[in-house]
Protein backbone atom coordinates (compact mmCIF):
# COMPACT_ATOMS: atom_id res chain seq x y z
CA UNK A 1 0.00 0.00 0.00
CA UNK A 2 1.26 3.26 -1.30
CA UNK A 3 2.34 6.04 1.56
CA UNK A 4 -0.77 8.30 0.44
CA UNK A 5 -3.50 5.46 1.14
CA UNK A 6 -1.79 4.85 3.91
CA UNK A 7 -2.42 8.14 5.44
CA UNK A 8 -5.90 8.08 3.57
CA UNK A 9 -6.90 5.04 5.56
CA UNK A 10 -5.81 6.55 8.68
CA UNK A 11 -7.64 9.96 8.15
CA UNK A 12 -10.75 7.57 7.76
CA UNK A 13 -10.37 5.55 10.11
CA UNK A 14 -10.16 7.68 12.77
CA UNK A 15 -13.10 9.44 11.45
CA UNK A 16 -14.79 6.67 10.31
CA UNK A 17 -17.84 7.79 12.40
CA UNK A 18 -18.82 11.08 10.24
CA UNK A 19 -19.66 8.63 7.69
CA UNK A 20 -21.36 6.33 9.35
CA UNK A 21 -23.37 9.15 10.52
CA UNK A 22 -24.19 10.94 6.93
CA UNK A 23 -24.77 7.01 5.85
CA UNK A 24 -27.42 6.65 8.91
CA UNK A 25 -29.53 9.57 8.04
CA UNK A 26 -29.50 8.75 4.61
CA UNK A 27 -30.28 5.27 4.19
CA UNK A 28 -32.76 2.63 6.38
CA UNK A 29 -30.80 -0.83 5.49
CA UNK A 30 -27.00 -2.37 6.09
CA UNK A 31 -27.35 -2.52 2.47
CA UNK A 32 -28.12 0.85 1.08
CA UNK A 33 -25.69 2.19 4.17
CA UNK A 34 -22.89 0.12 3.03
CA UNK A 35 -23.45 1.37 -0.72
CA UNK A 36 -23.32 4.97 0.15
CA UNK A 37 -20.50 4.34 2.62
CA UNK A 38 -18.11 2.69 -0.40
CA UNK A 39 -19.79 5.54 -2.54
CA UNK A 40 -18.38 8.10 -0.07
CA UNK A 41 -15.23 6.55 0.39
CA UNK A 42 -14.97 6.85 -3.23
CA UNK A 43 -15.82 10.49 -3.67
CA UNK A 44 -13.32 11.57 -0.79
CA UNK A 45 -10.37 9.65 -2.05
CA UNK A 46 -10.90 11.32 -5.76
CA UNK A 47 -10.49 14.80 -3.93
CA UNK A 48 -8.01 13.64 -1.25
CA UNK A 49 -5.19 14.86 -3.74
CA UNK A 50 -7.16 18.37 -3.80
CA UNK A 51 -7.62 18.66 -0.24
CA UNK A 52 -4.78 21.20 0.99
CA UNK A 53 -5.73 22.19 4.61
CA UNK A 54 -7.80 25.41 3.72
CA UNK A 55 -10.51 23.66 5.82
CA UNK A 56 -10.87 21.40 8.61
CA UNK A 57 -10.26 17.44 7.49
CA UNK A 58 -13.78 17.15 9.69
CA UNK A 59 -15.53 19.80 7.75
CA UNK A 60 -13.90 18.80 4.39
CA UNK A 61 -15.34 15.21 4.69
CA UNK A 62 -18.69 16.39 6.15
CA UNK A 63 -18.55 18.79 3.02
CA UNK A 64 -17.82 15.62 0.60
CA UNK A 65 -19.98 12.53 2.36
CA UNK A 66 -22.92 15.11 3.28
CA UNK A 67 -23.05 16.18 -0.85
CA UNK A 68 -22.65 12.61 -1.97
CA UNK A 69 -25.68 11.73 0.39
CA UNK A 70 -27.94 14.49 -1.08
CA UNK A 71 -26.90 14.64 -4.58
CA UNK A 72 -26.96 10.51 -5.65
CA UNK A 73 -30.15 9.43 -7.24
CA UNK A 74 -32.08 7.31 -4.98
CA UNK A 75 -32.20 3.95 -6.06
CA UNK A 76 -35.53 3.37 -4.22
CA UNK A 77 -37.75 5.62 -2.48
CA UNK A 78 -38.96 4.59 1.09
CA UNK A 79 -42.61 3.91 1.53
CA UNK A 80 -43.59 6.98 4.27
CA UNK A 81 -47.26 6.75 3.64
CA UNK A 82 -47.70 3.47 4.17
CA UNK A 83 -45.32 2.57 6.91
CA UNK A 84 -41.45 1.69 7.31
CA UNK A 85 -39.77 -1.85 6.88
CA UNK A 86 -39.59 -2.50 10.64
CA UNK A 87 -36.72 -4.98 9.61
CA UNK A 88 -34.77 -1.60 8.40
CA UNK A 89 -35.46 -0.04 11.41
CA UNK A 90 -33.91 -3.31 13.60
CA UNK A 91 -30.88 -1.88 12.38
CA UNK A 92 -31.11 1.34 13.81
CA UNK A 93 -32.36 -0.32 17.14
CA UNK A 94 -33.43 1.78 20.26
CA UNK A 95 -35.18 1.93 23.69
CA UNK A 96 -38.13 3.40 22.83
CA UNK A 97 -38.32 2.39 18.84
CA UNK A 98 -42.09 3.32 18.30
CA UNK A 99 -40.77 6.83 19.29
CA UNK A 100 -38.09 6.77 17.39
CA UNK A 101 -39.50 5.28 14.46
CA UNK A 102 -41.83 8.13 14.67
CA UNK A 103 -39.37 11.22 14.81
CA UNK A 104 -37.20 9.27 11.60
CA UNK A 105 -40.28 9.03 9.48
CA UNK A 106 -40.88 12.70 10.51
CA UNK A 107 -37.28 13.36 8.96
CA UNK A 108 -37.83 11.17 6.26
CA UNK A 109 -40.40 13.89 5.36
CA UNK A 110 -37.49 16.69 5.11
CA UNK A 111 -35.51 17.82 1.77
CA UNK A 112 -32.48 16.36 1.37
CA UNK A 113 -30.85 19.71 2.83
CA UNK A 114 -32.55 20.14 5.41
CA UNK A 115 -31.65 16.44 6.52
CA UNK A 116 -28.10 17.56 6.49
CA UNK A 117 -28.78 19.98 8.40
CA UNK A 118 -30.37 17.89 11.14
CA UNK A 119 -27.79 15.61 11.51
CA UNK A 120 -25.35 17.88 12.00
CA UNK A 121 -27.24 19.47 14.79
CA UNK A 122 -27.83 15.93 16.31
CA UNK A 123 -23.83 15.67 16.15
CA UNK A 124 -23.76 19.06 17.83
CA UNK A 125 -22.14 20.79 15.30
CA UNK A 126 -21.82 25.07 16.39
CA UNK A 127 -23.75 27.08 14.25
CA UNK A 128 -20.64 28.24 12.46
CA UNK A 129 -19.22 25.16 11.59
CA UNK A 130 -22.90 23.90 10.31
CA UNK A 131 -22.82 27.13 7.67
CA UNK A 132 -19.10 26.49 6.65
CA UNK A 133 -19.95 23.16 5.36
CA UNK A 134 -23.20 23.82 4.15
CA UNK A 135 -22.63 27.51 2.84
CA UNK A 136 -25.40 29.29 4.68
CA UNK A 137 -25.08 31.99 6.99
CA UNK A 138 -25.27 31.32 11.03
CA UNK A 139 -29.09 33.28 11.42
CA UNK A 140 -29.99 31.15 8.76
CA UNK A 141 -28.98 27.80 10.17
CA UNK A 142 -30.47 29.15 13.48
CA UNK A 143 -33.97 29.97 11.55
CA UNK A 144 -34.29 26.87 9.59
CA UNK A 145 -33.04 24.45 12.08
CA UNK A 146 -36.42 26.25 14.19
CA UNK A 147 -38.41 25.91 11.76
CA UNK A 148 -37.52 22.05 11.44
CA UNK A 149 -38.09 21.76 14.89
CA UNK A 150 -41.53 23.58 14.54
CA UNK A 151 -42.49 21.32 11.15
CA UNK A 152 -41.01 17.80 12.98
CA UNK A 153 -42.93 18.47 16.18
CA UNK A 154 -46.02 19.19 13.49
CA UNK A 155 -45.39 16.16 12.20
CA UNK A 156 -45.27 13.68 15.36
CA UNK A 157 -48.69 15.48 16.85
CA UNK A 158 -50.87 14.73 13.76
CA UNK A 159 -49.88 11.08 13.78
CA UNK B 1 -39.38 11.76 21.34
CA UNK B 2 -38.59 15.60 20.22
CA UNK B 3 -35.44 16.19 18.14
CA UNK B 4 -33.18 16.87 20.90
CA UNK B 5 -34.09 14.21 22.66
CA UNK B 6 -32.64 12.41 19.96
CA UNK B 7 -29.20 13.81 20.52
CA UNK B 8 -28.60 11.48 22.87
CA UNK B 9 -29.66 8.10 21.39
CA UNK B 10 -27.80 9.83 17.84
CA UNK B 11 -24.25 10.00 19.94
CA UNK B 12 -24.53 6.80 21.73
CA UNK B 13 -26.02 4.52 19.33
CA UNK B 14 -23.33 3.64 16.46
CA UNK B 15 -24.63 0.61 14.56
CA UNK B 16 -21.71 0.55 12.31
CA UNK B 17 -17.87 0.43 12.65
CA UNK B 18 -15.25 -0.97 10.19
CA UNK B 19 -12.00 -2.46 11.84
CA UNK B 20 -9.25 -1.16 9.83
CA UNK B 21 -8.42 -4.78 8.25
CA UNK B 22 -12.39 -4.18 6.88
CA UNK B 23 -11.46 -0.60 5.59
CA UNK B 24 -8.50 -1.48 4.29
CA UNK B 25 -10.78 -4.31 1.98
CA UNK B 26 -13.28 -1.97 1.27
CA UNK B 27 -10.93 0.50 -0.04
CA UNK B 28 -8.81 -2.13 -2.11
CA UNK B 29 -12.14 -3.92 -3.45
CA UNK B 30 -14.74 -0.93 -3.80
CA UNK B 31 -12.59 2.33 -3.86
CA UNK B 32 -9.35 1.67 -5.85
CA UNK B 33 -9.87 -1.12 -7.93
CA UNK B 34 -13.34 0.19 -9.40
CA UNK B 35 -11.40 3.43 -9.71
CA UNK B 36 -9.06 1.58 -11.88
CA UNK B 37 -11.39 0.41 -14.03
CA UNK B 38 -13.34 3.65 -14.31
CA UNK B 39 -10.21 5.32 -15.68
CA UNK B 40 -9.30 2.71 -17.45
CA UNK B 41 -12.00 2.31 -19.41
CA UNK B 42 -12.53 6.10 -19.91
CA UNK B 43 -9.05 6.08 -21.12
CA UNK B 44 -9.61 2.99 -23.26
CA UNK B 45 -13.02 5.18 -24.64
CA UNK B 46 -10.89 8.19 -25.71
CA UNK B 47 -8.09 6.40 -27.24
CA UNK B 48 -10.78 4.45 -29.47
CA UNK B 49 -12.52 7.36 -30.23
CA UNK B 50 -9.23 9.45 -31.03
CA UNK B 51 -8.22 6.23 -33.52
CA UNK B 52 -10.98 5.31 -34.70
CA UNK B 53 -11.43 9.34 -36.08
CA UNK B 54 -7.97 9.71 -37.25
CA UNK B 55 -8.52 6.16 -39.09
CA UNK B 56 -11.90 7.32 -40.77
CA UNK B 57 -10.27 10.49 -41.90
CA UNK B 58 -7.21 9.11 -43.35
CA UNK B 59 -9.23 6.16 -45.07
CA UNK B 60 -11.34 9.23 -46.80
CA UNK B 61 -7.97 10.73 -47.61
CA UNK B 62 -6.31 7.86 -49.00
CA UNK B 63 -9.76 6.92 -51.55
CA UNK B 64 -9.65 10.35 -52.32
CA UNK B 65 -13.30 10.98 -51.55
CA UNK B 66 -14.81 13.78 -53.11
CA UNK B 67 -16.62 14.59 -49.50
CA UNK B 68 -13.82 13.26 -47.15
CA UNK B 69 -13.81 17.41 -46.21
CA UNK B 70 -17.18 16.70 -45.06
CA UNK B 71 -16.92 13.44 -43.54
CA UNK B 72 -13.88 14.77 -41.88
CA UNK B 73 -15.51 17.54 -40.31
CA UNK B 74 -18.15 15.04 -39.31
CA UNK B 75 -16.22 12.95 -37.59
CA UNK B 76 -14.35 15.89 -35.80
CA UNK B 77 -17.61 17.26 -34.52
CA UNK B 78 -18.93 13.82 -33.23
CA UNK B 79 -15.36 13.81 -32.01
CA UNK B 80 -15.81 16.99 -30.12
CA UNK B 81 -19.35 16.31 -28.74
CA UNK B 82 -18.37 13.53 -27.03
CA UNK B 83 -15.34 15.35 -25.62
CA UNK B 84 -17.67 17.72 -24.14
CA UNK B 85 -19.97 14.76 -23.21
CA UNK B 86 -16.89 13.60 -21.12
CA UNK B 87 -16.06 16.58 -19.39
CA UNK B 88 -19.32 17.15 -17.88
CA UNK B 89 -20.10 13.99 -16.74
CA UNK B 90 -17.08 12.74 -15.48
CA UNK B 91 -14.91 15.63 -14.92
CA UNK B 92 -17.80 18.23 -13.62
CA UNK B 93 -20.69 17.12 -12.07
CA UNK B 94 -18.48 14.38 -10.33
CA UNK B 95 -15.40 15.96 -9.55
CA UNK B 96 -16.24 19.00 -6.99
CA UNK B 97 -13.90 20.93 -4.72
CA UNK B 98 -15.19 20.96 -1.53
CA UNK B 99 -11.88 21.77 0.02
CA UNK B 100 -12.47 25.52 -0.11
CA UNK B 101 -16.52 25.59 -1.33
CA UNK B 102 -19.17 24.68 0.77
CA UNK B 103 -21.61 22.52 -0.58
CA UNK B 104 -23.91 25.70 -1.84
CA UNK B 105 -20.51 27.03 -3.28
CA UNK B 106 -19.72 23.82 -4.80
CA UNK B 107 -23.15 23.03 -6.85
CA UNK B 108 -23.63 26.49 -8.02
CA UNK B 109 -20.12 26.44 -9.57
CA UNK B 110 -21.08 22.84 -10.98
CA UNK B 111 -24.18 24.56 -12.16
CA UNK B 112 -22.37 27.41 -14.09
CA UNK B 113 -19.97 24.93 -15.57
CA UNK B 114 -22.12 23.21 -17.12
CA UNK B 115 -24.08 25.83 -18.35
CA UNK B 116 -20.94 26.71 -19.85
CA UNK B 117 -20.38 23.94 -22.12
CA UNK B 118 -24.17 23.36 -22.66
CA UNK B 119 -23.79 26.83 -24.44
CA UNK B 120 -20.51 25.67 -26.32
CA UNK B 121 -22.75 22.49 -27.29
CA UNK B 122 -25.21 24.60 -27.84
CA UNK B 123 -23.22 26.88 -30.37
CA UNK B 124 -20.60 24.69 -31.88
CA UNK B 125 -23.06 22.28 -33.20
CA UNK B 126 -25.25 24.54 -35.31
CA UNK B 127 -22.62 26.54 -36.44
CA UNK B 128 -20.22 23.69 -37.88
CA UNK B 129 -23.42 21.36 -38.71
CA UNK B 130 -24.33 24.30 -41.26
CA UNK B 131 -20.20 24.88 -41.97
CA UNK B 132 -19.86 21.49 -43.65
CA UNK B 133 -23.37 22.09 -45.72
CA UNK B 134 -21.66 24.94 -47.25
CA UNK B 135 -18.56 23.00 -47.33
CA UNK B 136 -19.98 20.29 -48.79
CA UNK B 137 -22.03 22.59 -51.69
CA UNK B 138 -18.61 24.27 -52.53
CA UNK B 139 -16.79 21.07 -52.95
CA UNK B 140 -19.71 19.96 -55.17
CA UNK B 141 -19.62 23.17 -56.94
CA UNK B 142 -15.94 23.17 -57.24
CA UNK B 143 -16.07 18.97 -58.94
CA UNK B 144 -18.38 20.48 -61.68
CA UNK B 145 -17.04 23.62 -62.66
CA UNK B 146 -13.17 23.94 -61.11
CA UNK B 147 -14.49 26.98 -59.35
CA UNK B 148 -14.33 26.67 -55.31
CA UNK B 149 -17.56 28.82 -54.65
CA UNK B 150 -21.28 28.19 -53.55
CA UNK B 151 -23.50 28.32 -57.31
CA UNK B 152 -26.41 29.82 -55.42
CA UNK B 153 -25.27 31.69 -52.04
CA UNK B 154 -28.49 32.98 -51.35
CA UNK B 155 -30.39 29.50 -51.12
CA UNK B 156 -26.94 27.24 -50.19
CA UNK B 157 -26.91 30.06 -47.37
CA UNK B 158 -30.50 29.35 -46.45
CA UNK B 159 -30.36 25.71 -46.30
CA UNK B 160 -26.82 26.01 -44.20
CA UNK B 161 -29.25 28.51 -41.44
CA UNK B 162 -31.74 25.85 -41.78
CA UNK B 163 -29.54 22.98 -40.43
CA UNK B 164 -27.91 25.19 -38.38
CA UNK B 165 -31.84 25.93 -36.89
CA UNK B 166 -32.50 22.39 -36.71
CA UNK B 167 -29.17 21.28 -35.30
CA UNK B 168 -29.94 23.57 -32.58
CA UNK B 169 -33.13 22.37 -31.72
CA UNK B 170 -32.09 18.93 -32.03
CA UNK B 171 -28.62 19.94 -29.77
CA UNK B 172 -30.91 21.37 -27.17
CA UNK B 173 -33.38 18.21 -27.18
CA UNK B 174 -30.54 16.16 -26.68
CA UNK B 175 -28.69 18.41 -23.77
CA UNK B 176 -31.86 18.29 -22.02
CA UNK B 177 -32.34 14.72 -22.50
CA UNK B 178 -28.86 13.91 -21.23
CA UNK B 179 -28.42 16.65 -18.56
CA UNK B 180 -31.69 17.72 -17.84
CA UNK B 181 -32.36 15.64 -14.47
CA UNK B 182 -29.03 16.05 -13.25
CA UNK B 183 -29.45 20.15 -13.58
CA UNK B 184 -32.88 20.20 -11.93
CA UNK B 185 -31.55 18.03 -9.09
CA UNK B 186 -28.69 20.33 -8.68
CA UNK B 187 -30.60 23.73 -9.05
CA UNK B 188 -33.35 22.23 -6.35
CA UNK B 189 -30.93 21.44 -4.05
CA UNK B 190 -29.29 24.88 -4.81
CA UNK B 191 -33.02 26.49 -4.29
CA UNK B 192 -33.08 24.57 -0.73
CA UNK B 193 -30.06 26.33 0.28
CA UNK B 194 -30.89 29.54 -0.95
CA UNK B 195 -34.14 29.72 0.40
CA UNK B 196 -34.62 31.53 4.19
Amino acid sequence: MKLKEKEFLDQIDQHQNIVHKVCRMYTDNRDDHEDLFQEILLQLWQAYPRFKGDSKLTTWMYRVALYTAISRHKKKQRIVSEGIDSKAYEYYENNDPYRYENLRMAIDTLSETDKALVMLYLDEKPYKEIADIMGLTETNVGVRLNRIKKKLKEILVTR
Amino acid sequence: MELDELKETWKTSNPVHYSRKELDSIFEIKTRRSLKSINRSMLNDAFLMVLATAGFITITFILGLKSRYVISGELVLVAILLGIHYRIKYLTINKINLNQNSIKQAISLIIKKVRVYLVLYKILTPLIAGGLYLLYEANAHYYQTGSYSLADPVFSLSIAAGIALLALALTHLITRAMYGKELRRLRQLHDDLSVL
